[in-house]
């Protein structure tokens, strides 16, 4: 689609993978009669990093939760590497190579940081003591944490154990829901930075965010939704310098950001 | 007044036995399960029917029980309780749905083994000193006591070292979470049913031994295995242990103190009312987070 073309720092065309995740016209709501996506595409290439952005209840948390089986679109399709998505199980979805982080209630509170880990180190397959080493040399602050419940953490320390728990099963595509809400300015920084060494990994990543201006500086492409529609979607770059989204979508955020 | 707390455990041993199946069915499945108390009494006339067809011992149908009450979850999560998730079925409807299954499975009893109490077929036991302690107790009660405590701890191995035991936990903390975690959680549903219901059926067994069998045996244990689980705060497996022991001892030590025999139940109500009046959650329902 778009050349590959560095310019200060951020990413602004797309690795030139091939179609990994094919989103289209997806129609889908929880109340009979209601539809929260309207016709809603999406592309997500091997390597990339895409954002999807948007006013709140423009569809995007419903969007992803389509994506992974826990709602059934009334119209369209998903093809995953050339899978059909829709009618699966989640559990076969994630078997397919996708893992997904929820926005809230994303860790197992009443277990142990290693438990939250075990079972996912147990979906994942043999070898659950060094996966678990592995995350655990990712997210190091996690590992004084082993014993005590999820529900006791900090949010950054669980969204931290949230992303590992996701990273266990080795995902194709990470599939992550508003990564830095709620979570202290430090966090925020920790986590994205996490994010963009995920990436730069080989791991894909599609993300719903909410601070759309620090999302869009290192997303390869990104898409904007409202009122269950695409709206616009371009490289991250040329989004950010698109006065319509700006006006629309950017302005309130960046004056925000400077208060 | 000892004798009246041995006997206490004894009953709350068996309780706590049963009541795990419908603590954990609720905690996973937000389904509370009036057909539960069937599934002892279906435990029971297993054994029954092992005893007075095949002359073996109520003790040797433990495991025969155990699969027979195992089958009939996994039927009915086949049949009724899958199909109603996937339709979305109100909590309301659950229960309505679990009260006719209920009734079908005690008038199925009722159809072939008729309304009147029945008794296994075994030589009378004489009540012996249990360890050495100044308690007596049939062989059975012995027997009833010892496995029920091993049952017990079984169970809390499981939930507390074994992969599935975990994924069991975690499915009761939140059902979607594990979806996408990859847990093929009809796969867990189908496990919790096979340990609920059989264990359900193994109290039977166990009560049956202690007292004469009859078609609503299971329909009245209900109250005091609900009374158990709400105690221990409902969902939570310790809770229920902790719940049944505390209802069997209150029950039975009551009676020491002068409560006519048939009134004993309501004293264990009475005692869950009073220890809801002071944790409010249940025993074990504060240790919890969302």
């Amino acid at each position: 689609m778009n050349a590959v073309d560095q310019q200060d720092g951020a990413r602004t065309g797309a690795p030139a993978g091939a179609e990994m995740l094919v989103m289209e016209d997806i129609v889908a709501g929880y109340v009979p009669g209601v539809d929260i996506l309207q016709g809603v595409s999406l592309t997500v290439r091997q390597g990339e990093l895409v954002s999807i952005i948007g006013p709140n209840g423009a569809g995007k948390s419903t969007l992803l939760k389509v994506l992974m089986g826990l709602l059934r679109p009334r119209r369209g399709s998903i093809r995953f590497q050339g899978r059909e998505l829709v009618g699966l199980k989640p559990s076969a979805i994630v078997a397919l190579g996708l893992s997904y982080v929820p926005q809230v209630r994303n860790v197992f509170p009443n277990l142990t940081v290693r438990e939250n880990l075990e079972i996912a180190a147990a979906v994942a397959g043999p070898g659950a003591p060094q996966r678990i080493q592995r995350i655990l040399d990712i997210f190091p602050d996690l590992r004084d944490k082993l014993r005590s419940k999820a529900g006791t953490l900090s949010g950054g320390q669980r969204q931290m154990l949230a992303m590992g728990r996701a990273l266990i099963l080795e995902p194709k595509l990470l599939v992550l829901d508003e990564p830095s809400a709620g979570l202290a300015p430090q966090m925020v920084n920790a986590v994205f930075q996490k994010i963009a060494e995920i990436n730069e990994q080989g791991c894909t990543i599609l993300m719903i965010e909410q601070n759309a201006r620090r999302a869009l500086e290192m997303s390869h492409r990104g898409y904007v939704l409202d009122m269950g529609r695409n709206a616009v979607d371009d490289t991250g770059r040329a989004l950010l310098e698109n006065p319509r989204v700006v006006e629309l979508y950017l302005g309130k955020i960046a004056q925000q950001q400077d208060a | 007044m000892l004798q009246y707390v041995a006997n206490g455990i004894v009953v709350g041993a068996i309780i706590a036995v049963a009541a795990i199946g419908l603590t954990l069915v609720y905690s996973i499945l937000r389904l509370t399960n009036f057909a539960h108390g069937d599934f002892v009494t279906l435990g029971a006339y297993t054994a029954l029917f092992i005893n007075l067809g095949l002359g073996w011992r109520p003790a040797a149908a433990l495991p025969v029980a155990f699969v027979v009450g195992a089958a009939l979850a996994i039927l009915l999560e086949l049949l009724v309780w899958r199909k109603m998730r996937q339709m979305r079925a109100s909590m309301v409807a659950l229960i309505v749905a679990s009260i006719g299954v209920a009734l079908a499975l005690r008038n199925l009893l009722v159809f072939f083994y008729g309304p009147s109490p029945q008794n296994f077929q075994q030589p009378v036991q004489r009540a012996t000193p249990f360890l050495g302690l100044p308690v007596t107790m049939t062989a059975d009660q012995q027997f009833a006591l010892v496995a029920s405590v091993v049952l017990v701890l079984a169970v809390h191995a499981l939930l507390r070292y074994t992969t599935l035991g975990k994924t069991m936990r975690a499915l009761s903390d939140n059902t979607d979470l594990a979806w996408v975690s990859g847990i093929d959680v009809d796969r867990v549903v189908t496990w919790t049913w096979i340990i609920g219901g059989g264990l359900a059926a193994v109290g039977g067994v166990l009560y049956g031994m202690t007292r004469p069998l009859y078609p609503e045996l299971g329909w009245h244990l209900l109250l005091p295995l609900f009374a158990a689980i709400i105690l221990g705060g409902i969902g939570h497996p310790y809770g229920a242990i902790a719940g049944g022991f505390l209802i069997g001892i209150v029950q039975e030590v009551s009676v020491y103190f002068g409560v006519p025999v048939e009134y004993k139940i309501a004293v264990g109500f009475v005692a869950m009312i009073v220890a809801l009046l002071l944790f409010p959650r249940g025993l074990f329902g504060e240790a919890s987070y969302r």
